[in-house]
């Protein structure tokens, strides 16, 4: 065996794929509408077990598949998709535009649901 | 129209009234910019506070200045001053070196060594090839001819390369060999891979040499028409004893040379002994030639020394053990510690001018987001006067300087617990980071940052800007909090740094009876921490306003105060860690990372020290019992009531962000009060990895007392004394409601004592009397 490409693949990402499907399977029992509107009400300090978990896997993701809050020059707030790939600045989600930091923050939120639902 | 935008620094950090200060500014898309000297009042626009505040100050510097487009040469290499050219070899040579390379693979041309001109494409050059392979090239300006080696270099694997090129018979031969051992790379033997490649061809075309092209170490010359002459194909790794011989070396010398040993000294042309120039105190930017004509290499942003070498034996983990296996010098495409642009402009600061915190403004077009700079300097008084001084934590500024971890760190969103906030000023600086990196950021390959300088535009040391991960301000837009007040108060203050502290040790706060800390000092070299603690013991009051301060060992090199350097390692809350050998600072030689794992915990100077930290929301102080206590009473007085700082500017209370606490087993003073401390914070406040020994579930603020800021208070010999808040968000509670608050009141007790001459408050009680609880 000569050929050091056989390393340029991770195969973690199988097991953490894996482990991912199961955290998933156990969010999507727990999520409720009363769930979402915990976090609209108080996206920060303590949360209800089910809500802290899934929060956990909102901001664990991989980097490509967070999300961010654009502030712009006019004063307003925007969702925005992280790259992932270093000097890629991150790609706008939709065209809505917030008053606030905090609706922004739970405009991301709701991005993280759509992709765990996939709705 | 081009989009505009304007950056800027200053060769200094801190100046004395009736110095000199030089500005270095680059703009798009504009020829003139307004300037205004500016004196920093207050830097956050958060509503609980008074809002951004500045205030213009007449110098004859103000009105219009010329502004240019100005490049910036990113990427650490060495540069050999060959003035007579005696590297331009037109017949015979070899050339070689033991290389580490990092990103192999990375689809761009990388030189290790040679003298070549990438736009004209003359002379000679070793590289890895966009392929990742080991190649070999000569150009005359019309044709190159490569010679390749047949296998890739794997990352992070130690190798012995070189090349032999006869122009009489137009052969080229590559040499590749592996020389990993059990230690100096990623893989072991157990790993079944073929590291050597030999390789022969014979060239159709020979190198042309213009006199102009430099010999470079981990680049090639390039030029741009507006730019000029400029270093690209970079090298991502690590170099070790670089050398060009004058004949071709047969297979056998080559083979010699691969364990370290020297070719016969008549074919030397030159020999960089990248292990010569270590003391115990470190190690410079100037790699010495040992070979017959001392063409000795100068390092162009801060190349990384102090690195293990290909003979790393894995033993021996400094180089001051053994030099000899410390030749590697690393190398990154986008290091960057000097921007080197074209001056712009050059003042005075007036005789008159008070001391504070100033910047020059800048505006071009609109004047607001990236069309607007702030170039922030220390103005510190020609002869100390006031009895207070507040310390500027410069070093933490740079430590901090340029982070991008809203983009990059995945640990950043868990961490903080919201998504970022970024602005446009983030994403531009993210996209076109030519103004290079924090310590808290890795390099393209993977690798930490250990340099950081303000010699360059620094986005977050500017008034108005929020830290995005946090949505806070942090450092010194934070600090402007703490001035914001003292000038409030209106007591007489000077203003210093850190560099000045480290430069001038204890007599630069001497003058002073307190010496009042920034938000966040967490970076402190060893002067510094050595002024502090004998400023204290010889009567000194420290208020000490931050959490997770006093935290990292870092260096300044004596020749560059510009340029600051710190090694993350072995325990402590860190954004990347030091390989195995590399934990030693070239710029002092002394072992870095923290200063609780180098028998100086924060606790010994302060009373308290990092314990936990957390972000999204903030907790006010409860007194504890010794706030009551007959001698320390006077610390809370006028404040109603257990709750202490429950505004703020940081997530709406004082006690927050970082945490400190008193701890009798890392060195608090025994005597020492805890007059208030927070608690049961969320659980997004978590332990520090250095309180690790086992992990266990529960290490978060709603289930580990320990998880809390102190508050803390003790006397010192000779009338000294220190106050710590124990939380970063103190600093920031200040100018909450007006000024009108707990947190500020607490602090006005403290300074108003602090202050006077003679004995403290409180220390008349007898022995006895102090001793009741």
């Amino acid at each position: 065996m000569t050929d050091p490409d056989i390393i340029s693949e991770d195969a973690d990402i199988h097991v953490r794929a894996n482990f991912d499907r199961f955290t998933r399977a156990y969010l999507l029992s727990v999520l409720s509408d009363a769930l979402i509107e915990e976090h609209r009400l108080k996206p920060e300090g303590h949360h209800s077990e089910p809500l802290t978990r899934l929060l956990n896997w909102c901001q664990t993701r991989p980097l490509d598949e967070q999300y961010a809050v654009l502030a712009g020059t006019d004063g307003r707030f925007r969702v925005v998709r992280l790259s992932g790939k270093r000097r890629v600045p991150p790609a706008p989600v939709g065209t809505e535009s917030y008053a606030t930091v905090r609706e922004a923050r739970h405009a991301a939120f709701l991005n993280h649901i759509k992709d765990l639902t996939g709705k | 129209m081009a989009q505009q935008k304007i950056f800027g620094y200053a060769n200094r950090i801190s100046v004395k009234q009736g110095e000199d200060i030089t500005f270095y500014v680059n703009c798009d898309g504009a020829s003139e910019a307004q300037v205004q000297l500016v004196r920093l009042i207050h830097g956050d626009a958060h509503e609980a506070g008074p809002g951004f505040q500045e205030e213009e100050v007449a110098h004859p510097a103000n009105g219009s200045w010329k502004v240019k487009k100005q490049f910036t040469q990113l990427g650490s290499f060495l540069q050999v001053a060959d003035p007579d050219n005696r590297l331009a070899v037109d017949g015979a040579f070899t050339m070689f070196c033991h290389i580490w390379p990092t990103i192999p693979k990375k689809g761009e041309r990388q030189t290790l060594m040679g003298r070549w001109d990438t736009k004209n494409n003359t002379g000679f050059a070793l590289a890895i090839n966009p392929e990742g392979r080991l190649e070999f090239q000569v150009g005359d300006g019309k044709e190159v001819d490569y010679v390749t080696a047949e296998l890739p270099l794997v990352a992070r694997m130690w190798y012995f390369v070189g090349v032999s090129f006869d122009p009489a018979s137009g052969q080229a031969t590559l040499y590749q060999e592996g020389v990993a051992n059990r230690y100096n790379s990623l893989l072991g033997k157990v790993v079944p891979h073929d590291y050597a490649s030999h390789v022969r061809q014979t060239f159709r075309f020979r190198q042309k040499n213009a006199p102009s092209t430099p010999f470079l170490i981990a680049g090639s010359r390039d030029h741009h028409l507006l730019r000029g002459d400029f270093v690209s194909d970079l090298f991502a790794g690590k170099i070790d004893r670089p050398a060009i011989c004058d004949r071709v070396l047969s297979r056998e010398e080559l083979d010699a040379c691969k364990t370290g040993a020297k070719p016969n000294a008549a074919a030397i042309l030159a020999w960089w002994d990248t292990t010569a120039g270590y003391s115990d105190r470190g190690v410079g930017q100037t790699v010495f030639d040992s070979g017959p004509h001392g063409l000795d290499a100068e390092g162009v942003n801060h190349p990384v020394r102090a690195m293990t070498g290909f003979n790393w034996n894995g033993r021996d983990d400094c180089f001051r053990l053994a030099p000899e296996q410390y030749g590697g010098i690393e190398f990154h495409p986008d290091a960057v510690t000097d921007c080197r642009w074209e001056e712009t402009a050059r003042i005075t600061v007036p005789q008159d001018l008070k001391s504070g915190i100033y910047a020059m403004r800048l505006r071009i077009g609109p004047g607001t987001g990236i069309t607007e700079e702030y170039i922030v300097f220390i103005v510190r008084p020609a002869k100390p006067s006031a009895k207070l001084c507040y310390l500027i934590p410069t070093a933490s500024y740079l430590a901090y300087g340029n982070e991008s971890l809203s983009f990059d760190a995945h640990i950043i969103q868990p961490m903080t617990g919201q998504p970022p906030v970024v602005t446009e000023l983030d994403v531009e600086t993210y996209e076109h980071r030519e103004y290079g990196l924090s310590t808290y950021d890795h390099f393209e390959d993977g690798a930490g940052v250990c340099f950081s300088s303000y010699l360059r535009p620094v986005i977050n040391m500017r008034p108005k800007y929020r830290m995005s991960s946090m949505n806070i301000t942090w450092q010194f837009p934070a600090d402007l909090s703490i001035s914001a007040w003292i000038r409030h108060q209106g007591y007489d203050c000077d203003f210093i740094t850190d560099e000045d502290l480290d430069r001038e040790g204890l007599d630069a706060i001497k003058p002073y009876n307190c010496v009042i800390t920034g938000t966040h000092p967490e970076y402190v070299s060893e002067r510094m921490l050595d002024a502090q603690e004998d400023f204290v013991a010889g009567g000194g009051r420290l208020i000490y306003m931050g959490g997770n301060g006093y935290y990292w060992v870092v260096g300044f090199s004596r020749d560059n105060p510009a340029c600051m350097e710190v090694r993350k390692l072995d325990s402590g809350m860190r954004a990347w860690a030091a390989k195995p050998g590399e934990h030693y600072l070239q710029t002092t030689g002394e072992k870095s990372g923290l200063w609780r794992n180098r028998g100086r915990a924060p606790q010994k100077l302060t009373g308290v020290g990092f314990i936990g930290e957390g972000f999204e929301t903030a907790s006010p102080y409860r007194k504890m019992p010794d706030a009551w206590h007959r001698t320390v009473s006077w610390i809370t007085e006028g404040v109603e009531g257990e709750i202490i700082g429950d505004q703020g500017l940081a997530y709406g209370a004082a006690g927050g962000i970082e945490l400190d606490r008193y701890d009798l087993s890392l060195g608090t003073p025994p005597h020492t009060k805890i007059i208030a401390a927070t608690g049961g914070h969320s659980d997004n406040y978590v332990l520090v990895t250095e309180e690790l020994l086992y992990a266990y579930a529960g290490l978060v603020g709603s289930l580990d007392y320990r998880i809390r800021g102190d508050m803390t208070y003790f006397t010192a010999p000779n009338h000294g004394a220190v106050f710590c808040t124990g939380a970063i968000g103190y600093g920031q509670a200040l100018p909450a409601n007006g000024f009108d608050n707990s947190a500020a009141k607490v602090l006005a007790n403290v300074v108003e004592a602090f202050i006077k001459d003679g004995p403290l408050p409180g220390t008349k009680w007898t022995l006895e009397e102090k001793q009741w609880r």
